[in-house]
């Protein structure tokens, strides 16, 4: 056992730290915002520079094949030829700031092209958040249904562990979908980073759903925990309810669906696990006794 | 209402769990080793590279596989002391030994998540607000208890004697329970970027001076209270008070202020052997009760080792920054907190069923 520990941390160890990309609140350093940023304009036209906004703003790219070195004004970055930087600039990112729907706020920076100032414009628009109530309302039916649907169901287990798989599911689907909104990054090292703690919730979700289908009741516990962690892990991103864009490869609406289906059912059966567990447990307890009855009497 | 513990008794394992294993305390103090060392190198990256906030770095690695490994770990010594059918009430029925370490990686996940919505709706925090952060006071709460285990593991073995290995097994535990609370006291803490006055003649009651006082009183609790904890238990062994003081001393000094002179860590480091052979001395050649004796300690090994670190700095910068009301205030202070932690560590019952 200590040596599967062991080879398991080590393994984890090396694929964690044998990855490399951004890190922050979100896969990529990405943050659901209110709004778009895109460039708009490059004064004057310099033949071989360009800098595009990518992740919905989120970041600027500038490539520089104009043979010379070019500075960002404000970072004092150089940015060498035949080269390209991808950063995150305060004065371009849509990451807290105020713009309402309809709204736009334009930015502007300088830049040095080997010796010629250069200024890049570009525009912020702000986007229409969600109604968050729907969304909290929909999470909170189904972390309550899952409780109450277990209360009337003789297999309750099973519900549990499809219901924990369901959160799971989710919870992938949800990180693959930010992790492929990450322009800026490795796919592997971003994924881990997105996964976080997850690494940890989904082999118990699944170890524990196949130990419990299996018919050893005890897996079910390591469904709970998996979905308790899914929960937990995935309640930073009720962000997607309040703002309009989110840092997520698919329509909105889908990542909404996902944060739903991960907090509440993952919710729910954390909440459920303790009143099965128990019926479990005494169901076994009054089968033992009365197999013991039974023995007495033969 | 608390009374004078004289004599502890150790704690049994609750009836019915099987004895925590030697393999047990150990493989769970190299998973609690490696997430403290995990969270001393991202402070130490965090602390020399300030960009570092948009980079992700092998150092979180090292952190949360170290989270993992803790986790998985913890669940390997759960499962044989569960039933066949766990229920939550079976979980909160675990032995302390087994709890505070499973309640310590609770604290650790959900401040991991709450740490992340923080970000998300707060942004990330700088400078002071990295410590007084609530999701960073989860995490590290949840670091210190998962730390902890191996040591209450330890302390479940009935008899008063720690053989070498064990006292090895204590002392990491202990010092790896302890080391994310000096890191996380850096903004009070007299082992960290200062040691001396500012040098005004007459401080203000609200300045770095007073602050800089407080981290001496912080620090003074911080250094004693393992030591306590664990000369509760136990004998102490030898050298291991010594190691509990210099050891977060000296990686105090390399993760935050490598580039400044080492002579204040350096000073601690060895005025701490110093101070307990004395004690242990004066220990044999005294005779008094244990609570006494106990008390002493409390009242002379701060100012000792505070002193000393004033004395060396009076020599190697030509002032103690501070003037003879100063100097003379803190010692005797941290002679009162001294005194005061010996008092509060050891009066500490444990609870009595109602």
């Amino acid at each position: 056992m200590v040596r599967r520990l062991a080879v398991l941390a080590l393994v984890a160890g090396a694929i964690v730290l044998g990855a490399a990309g951004p890190a922050s609140a979100h896969a990529g350093g990405l943050v659901a915002t209110d709004a778009r940023s895109r460039v708009v304009a490059i004064t004057p036209a310099i033949p071989g520079l360009t800098v595009v906004a990518i992740e919905d703003g989120a970041k600027l790219r500038l490539t520089n094949d104009t043979g010379g070195p070019i500075t960002i004004g404000g970072i004092d970055r150089v940015v060498a030829p035949g080269s390209a930087l991808t950063w995150a600039d305060s004065r371009s990112t849509p990451e807290n700031k105020n713009i309402d729907f309809g709204r736009t706020a334009d930015w502007s920076l300088p830049l040095d092209a080997n010796g010629t100032p250069v200024t890049v414009t570009g525009v912020l628009t702000g986007e229409r958040p969600p109604n968050p109530l729907p969304w909290w309302g929909l999470a909170i039916v189904a972390a309550v249904a899952v409780p109450v649907i277990a209360r009337r169901l003789h297999r309750a287990d099973l519900l549990l562990a499809a219901a924990g798989g369901i959160a799971m599911a989710a919870s992938v689907a949800h990180v693959t979908g930010s992790t492929l909104a990450v322009e800026s990054a490795p796919l592997a090292g971003t994924f881990l980073n997105a996964a976080g703690i997850n690494l940890l919730s989904w082999p118990l979700l699944l170890g524990g759903a196949w130990v419990a289908l299996r018919g050893r009741p005890a897996g079910l516990l390591a469904v709970c925990a998996g979905a308790a962690l899914t929960a937990v892990f995935v309640f930073p991103d009720v962000t997607a309810f309040h703002r309009a864009v989110l840092p997520f490869a698919g329509p909105p609406v889908v990542e909404r669906v996902l944060v739903v289906l991960a907090l509440g059912l993952g919710a729910g059966v954390a909440v459920a696990g303790a009143s099965v567990l128990r019926t479990l447990a005494q169901r076994a307890a009054v089968a033992q006794e009365r197999a013991a009855v039974a023995q007495e009497e033969v | 209402m608390t009374t004078s513990v004289e004599r502890p008794q150790p704690t049994e394992a609750a009836p019915g769990f099987a004895a925590f294993t030697a393999r047990e305390r150990w493989v769970l103090l190299v998973a609690s080793a490696w997430l403290v060392i995990g969270l001393q190198l991202d402070a130490y990256a965090h602390a020399t590279t300030p960009e570092l906030e948009t980079f992700w770095t092998p150092w979180h690695g090292v952190l949360y596989s170290g989270i993992a490994a803790s986790g998985f770990t913890l669940l390997w010594i759960m499962r044989s002391r569960l039933p066949a059918i766990p229920t939550y009430q079976s979980l909160i029925s675990l032995p302390n030994a087994l709890r505070i370490p499973l309640l310590g990686m609770a604290s650790l996940l959900v401040g991991g998540g709450v740490d992340t919505l923080w970000h998300n709706i707060f942004g990330i925090e700088k400078n002071l607000e990295i410590f007084v952060s609530p999701s960073h006071e989860l995490i590290i709460l949840g670091m210190v208890l998962v730390a902890m285990g191996p040591a209450l593991m330890m302390a479940t073995v009935p008899g008063r004697t720690l053989g070498f290995g064990s006292a090895w097994l204590v002392g990491i535990s202990a010092l790896f329970s302890v080391l994310p609370l000096h890191i996380y006291s850096l903004h009070a803490s007299a082992l960290g970027f200062r040691h001396l006055g500012t040098g005004v003649a007459v401080p203000n009651v609200f300045s770095p001076d007073g602050q800089l006082v407080h981290g001496y009183l912080f620090s003074t609790v911080l250094l004693l209270v393992p030591i306590l904890m664990i000369g509760r238990r136990w004998p102490l062994p030898i050298g291991l008070p010594t190691a509990l003081v210099a050891i977060p001393a000296l990686l105090m000094h390399l993760m935050f202020d490598s580039e400044a002179p080492w002579w204040p860590q350096l000073t601690v480091a060895l005025a701490a052997p110093v101070v307990e052979l004395v004690l242990r001395v004066a220990n044999h050649l005294v005779s008094a009760p244990v609570t006494a004796r106990w008390l002493a300690f409390g009242l002379v090994a701060p100012p000792a080792v505070w002193g000393a670190v004033l004395l060396v700095g009076q020599i190697q910068t030509g002032t103690v920054g501070w003037n003879i009301h100063m100097v003379s205030g803190l010692l005797t202070l941290t002679a009162f907190t001294g005194a005061a932690t010996v008092l509060v560590t050891r009066s500490i019952q444990f609870l009595q069923p109602e």
